[in-house]
């Protein structure tokens, strides 16, 4: 569904963003992007949705050029920015203004997104709403509007506590086989449980790309004390409970993934890493 | 190209900014009925200097309106990520900006003048009729342009676009007249005082031209800038 292949972009001639990057990103799946703040996780969707161009290599989005913004691929690409746009409207007439741009847009679906975020009135004002409702009511119209692609940029910032466990829900019930859904965040452990796929960022190229089946198949998460294991370990952290590692797989025992230290083990080990999920992205 | 597509993205610009339309029609009316009635002893609608100002900032008011309307930067990503080409885009812009907002603004000043000099003969012993302002079909293809420059720079600016068209434009006019006095100063063998002294802009006029010549100039004025504002359009990062 969406290709990058050899992608160098730079704001400036030393501000080199990304050199070389290659990802392929496939339906069914819902991913989530990773890096450090700057690694240029949001130029990457930005690219992803034709909004911004790569001076080399090709960005092909659902079959297209992402860059020509070809009407095919807009109507089936959705992109949810964190800087959202909400305009001086009800919710009842955005969706009346933006929802006919959407041949798939369900209507019941939105009522109903709106309904477990627990925003009942649609004559509320955009602009009358807290940051968190804003964010609600756009994530619930970016749902609704059963594009193939959707590409969201921090979706959870501004979202208190049990709106984040109503966001996990209503993305797992919008969730297809043919559907890409792909989120970039810094709060790994809002997505916890909802990503099945893993892309991490850093210095201007994909570290990691891979599903968390893959990933629990070639490593390990636990908790051990310092001499508690015999397989290669990645990644060390203490706690009270003892140390949290990363471990190679060796004995093939399936763990519980942790993508927050996933992350740590991926950053520290780049070159291991690249051996073990061995393949170009 | 779909006039679905079109339709919809006009049906949004009203439902979006058509209230605030609403209320710039009403207070344009009111401005040029005020402005009727108190001019209106002087001279006749239209003629006088300060009426012409107003006219004219208002009308600098209602570009910037428009071409905010259309292009607002700060919603670029937005705007640019609907899901329509990049040319029924153009197109619903151009219907909103040359037609939509130029009736807009002539209908209140048509009713707004109609109104003030009917407010003027209730309230005072004149019997004054109104007689439509002369409106040179030239002065219409200058207004044009201007919006068509308005319109290109609205989408190449990122910020403030309206102010750095209009200083972008004093800059590019001073600029030529340098460029004009360093040339009568060679050609002529004068220094660059004596040159700039025999530079008049006033002299620079559309009327100075063959007629034919100056409508091709601004005809080509005018396509050159749309064509670039398509084109930005497509090419534009957000």
């Amino acid at each position: 569904m969406i290709q990058l292949q050899d992608i160098h972009f730079a704001y400036r001639k030393d501000r080199v963003i990304f050199n070389e990057l290659n990802l392929s990103l496939t339906n069914g799946h819902i991913y989530g992007l990773f890096g450090k703040n700057g690694a240029g996780k949001t130029t990457l969707l930005k690219i992803m949705a034709g909004l911004r161009f790569a001076q080399e290599g090709t960005v092909t989005t659902l079959g297209e050029n992402a860059a020509l913004r070809k009407t095919s691929m807009l109507k089936d690409i959705y992109f949810l920015s964190e800087e959202m746009y909400a305009p001086a409207l009800t919710i009842k007439k955005y969706v009346q203004c933006y929802a006919p741009f959407y041949e798939n847009f369900n209507h019941d679906q939105f009522d109903e997104y709106l309904h477990l975020f627990e925003i009942t009135d649609q004559s509320q004002k955009l602009t009358a709403l807290s940051l968190g409702q804003k964010k609600k009511v756009l994530i619930s119209f970016a749902l609704a509007t059963n594009t193939k692609i959707l590409l969201m940029d921090e979706p959870t910032n501004g979202l208190d506590i049990p709106s984040k466990t109503s966001f996990r829900k209503i993305m797992s019930m919008a969730a297809s086989d043919d559907r890409l859904i792909f989120i970039s965040t810094h709060q790994v452990r809002d997505l916890h449980s909802l990503i099945d796929a893993v892309v991490i960022l850093d210095n201007g190229s994909i570290l990691l790309n891979a599903t968390t089946d893959e990933i629990v198949e070639k490593l390990c998460f636990k908790v051990t004390d310092a001499n508690g294991t015999d397989e290669p370990i990645l990644y060390c952290e203490d706690n009270l409970q003892g140390s949290t590692v990363v471990t190679e797989n060796v004995h093939h025992i399936e763990t519980k993934l942790d993508i927050e230290l996933l992350f740590n083990a991926v950053m520290m080990n780049k070159q291991r890493i690249n051996e073990l999920f061995n393949r170009k992205f | 190209m779909n006039a679905e597509n079109i339709i919809n993205l006009l049906k949004r610009h009203i439902i979006e900014v058509g209230r605030k339309d609403i209320l710039r029609f009403v207070t344009f009316i009111f401005v040029f009925a005020l402005c009727t009635m108190a001019f209106l002893p002087i001279e006749i609608p239209m003629q006088t200097a300060p009426l012409s100002i107003i006219v004219l900032v208002l009308m600098y008011q209602i570009t910037a309106a428009a071409i905010y309307a259309t292009y607002p930067t700060n919603r670029g990503m937005h705007y640019l990520m609907i899901p329509v080409s990049a040319t029924e885009k153009f197109i619903s812009n151009s219907i909103l900006i040359y037609i939509y907002y130029n009736a807009l603004y002539l209908g209140a000043l048509f009713i707004g003048q109609i109104l003030g000099i009917g407010i003027f003969n209730l309230i005072s012993n004149y019997q004054c009729v109104y007689t439509l302002p002369n409106i040179v079909p030239g002065m219409i293809i200058i207004i044009l342009v201007q919006e068509a420059v308005m319109m290109f720079s609205s989408i190449y600016f990122r910020k403030n676009a309206f102010i750095k068209t209009i200083l972008a434009t004093f800059i590019l006019c001073i600029a030529i007249m340098i460029f004009n006095t360093i040339f009568i100063s060679v050609f002529h063998q004068m220094n660059f005082l004596e040159a700039a002294s025999c530079v008049n802009i006033s002299n620079v006029t559309i009327d100075s031209i063959p007629d034919w010549l100056g409508f091709l100039i601004i005809t080509i004025i005018f396509i050159f800038f749309n064509f670039m504002t398509w084109l930005r359009l497509r090419e534009t990062e957000a």
